[in-house]
């Protein structure tokens, strides 16, 4: 039975029946776990149902599943995978990681092998944590492109919206499961997506982010000598942590580890901001300076990436804000930029 | 042998000859198990099995594929311990990359070059581009220079190329002379003064120590030559070569994709680019 509509309603029991059954080819990974501190994490380890169905974005960042912290570069991990719940702001990210590594004249075999066999149901977000900003961004904190299937909760159930073949092939062979969705729960879906924007939207206008000028401009004619990358970055302990907890951070060395049949290359996650990020041979290093490491991330995000692929490398997830130690805020940084 | 399958692995060269050029300088003679055909002015990453690897140009003649020549000064992890090598090591290779010297940019020109210590090690490759070329240049000048007379690399060369053929300019000076030098003295820009630009029909390539880079940058400014005119080599701590790790990056480029040569106009706003 071919399904024509790309609107479906899936009752909470169908989403389980559903995971039941991708769990036996896959490994299935939920955003779930605690309110609002949700996790990506293996389905087996979050127990047997009925599991909370995330609200906000999980606190690791979808890379985690296709890009890892370390990698052997002649080994590839293939495993299809799926994740449930993913948000806006991680299908956003991918668009960047997907640029980076699939893009240009190579591309990254074992992120390509992870990419192509992740299927991606992600979720409209039904909360806000009080660090995120997406919709400052242009973003809006529901799915609107980048999943496979995309489920909007309702009481008792989901309305799904196709996004891709594989989602569609995905229905097909799990027709009974899908039932069209009906008009009033598209208006539910609606009216609940509606207002959670706006309450979005009056969280960031709350925290003073009310300009209108384009970041890249702003990024792009801040010199990192100007102070005020000097004070913001007069608390950074340079841990990496902004980096490696960032959705759309990719920077990576390579590091080679000798073994019994030679030797090994591995692809480690690396940071802007640690001191050697820039350093050469014989010692010369163009941002020796915190400052000059802090203005680097933000022009890698809000004015490299939009010259090259006219996005901004940055989703409005907060997890850098929620993950620095020295609690350096971008979205302090980007209001006082725009000053 | 086939290619491996990852971009990031290198295939296996053999060290079949170090020749040692200054006292901290020496020219590795390499033969890849299969032809790594480069254009001059790209660069490969090397590897030292189990170390590491690190980013360098190829100082040999892009005409030859099966055979690379590369001269490295030592100066961190990798290059000490290739200072240690000796001819039978087994390293490994990958590339090449990035887009190296526009030579159609350049032919019909009269070509400035000027060098500064182990810079002189890409700009021979593009030397020997050019004597593959010699009848579509009405000139060219080779302005080079290095610390003391000990410190210049391809000295027999360098006397070689001064009487290879009337088109070709050759000036070399010291920073510092020694007993014996006869020759010039001074940084590498005071050659500028002995030679007669025909600034409408130059074009300059530099490379060098970034100090050098940057005095001879401005001076050929001074002297009027376009800033569009001027190729520079901008080489980073280049990681992947592939534009991705980051590592490499210059404000809108990345030196391993969009160099590492850039003519200075498309550059010269950046913050910290002599650093």
């Amino acid at each position: 039975m071919v399904l024509a509509e790309t609107l479906y309603y899936l009752s909470e029991s169908g989403l389980a029946e559903l995971l039941d059954k991708l769990s036996h080819d896959n490994r299935v990974y939920l955003c779930a776990g605690e309110e609002l501190e949700y996790r990506i994490a293996p389905a087996e380890a979050s127990g047997p149902g009925p599991w909370r169905f995330s609200a906000v974005r999980a606190v690791e960042p979808l890379k985690s599943l296709l890009f890892a912290a370390r990698q052997d570069v002649s080994s590839l991990s293939p495993v299809p995978q799926v994740i449930l719940g993913a948000k806006a702001c991680d299908l956003a990210s991918l668009r960047i990681m997907d640029h980076v590594f699939l893009g240009g004249d190579f591309q990254d075999p074992d992120y390509k092998a992870r990419r192509d066999n992740l299927l991606i149901i992600s979720g409209d977000c039904t909360d806000a944590k009080d660090v995120c900003f997406c919709t400052f961004l242009g973003a809006k904190p529901y799915p609107e492109s980048g999943y496979d299937l995309n489920l909007s909760p309702l009481s008792g159930g989901y309305v799904v919206q196709v996004g891709s073949d594989k989602g569609t092939g995905l229905i097909e062979s799990n027709s009974g499961l899908f039932q069209p969705a009906k008009q009033d729960q598209l208006a539910q879906r609606d009216k609940n997506r509606a207002d959670l924007t706006a309450k979005v939207e009056r969280q960031v206008k709350a925290g003073g982010l009310t300009f209108q000028d384009r970041l890249d401009k702003l990024v792009g004619r801040g010199s990192p000598d100007v102070e005020l990358w000097t004070r913001n970055a007069s608390t950074c302990v340079e841990c990496g942590a902004c980096n490696f907890i960032c959705p759309t951070c990719h920077c990576f060395l390579l590091s080679d580890m000798e073994d019994r049949s030679g030797f090994k290359r591995f692809r480690n996650w690396d940071s802007c901001q640690y001191k050697n990020f820039a350093r050469v041979a014989g010692g010369a290093n163009q941002r020796p300076r915190r400052a000059q490491r802090l203005h680097t991330r933000f022009e890698k995000k809000f004015k490299f990436f939009p010259d090259r692929l006219g996005q901004i490398a940055c989703t409005g997830c907060g997890r850098c804000v929620e993950a620095c130690l020295g609690k350096i805020d971008m979205r302090e940084v980007l209001k006082e930029l725009a000053r | 042998m086939s290619k491996p399958a990852s971009p990031y692995q290198p295939i296996p060269v053999t060290l079949e000859k170090v020749s040692q050029e200054t006292s901290n300088i020496k020219t590795f003679w390499l033969r890849p198990a299969q032809p790594v055909p480069f254009r001059t002015g790209q660069f490969v990453e090397l590897t030292v099995p189990g170390l590491g690897e690190a980013p360098f140009t190829p100082s040999s003649s892009p005409a030859v594929a099966d055979r690379m020549e590369i001269t490295i000064m030592k100066a961190g992890t990798v290059t000490d311990c290739l200072h240690s090598l000796k001819a039978g090591a087994q390293l490994g290779v990958r590339g090449p990359y990035g887009k190296g010297y526009p030579m159609d940019e350049f032919y019909g020109k009269e070509l400035l070059i000027l060098g500064g210590g182990v810079g002189l090690a890409p700009l021979r490759s593009l030397l020997y581009q050019i004597f593959e070329d010699l009848d579509k240049f009405p000139r060219v000048m080779l302005l080079y220079g290095a610390k003391s007379p000990t410190d210049l690399v391809y000295a027999g060369q360098l006397e070689e190329w001064a009487k290879r053929d009337k088109k070709l300019e050759v000036l070399v000076t010291v920073d510092a002379a020694a007993n014996g030098w006869k020759g010039n003295v001074g940084v590498v820009t005071t050659l500028l003064r002995k030679i007669k630009l025909n600034l409408a029909q130059t074009s300059a390539v530099v490379c060098g120590p970034p100090i050098m880079m940057k005095f001879a940058t401005l001076e050929l400014v001074q002297t009027g030559l376009g800033k569009d005119r001027i190729y520079l080599s901008m080489e980073k701590n280049m990681s992947c070569g592939l534009g991705k790790c980051g590592h490499c990056r210059l404000g809108p480029y990345y030196i391993c994709e969009d160099g590492p040569v850039f003519t200075y106009d498309k550059i010269e706003a950046i913050a910290g680019l002599w650093e």
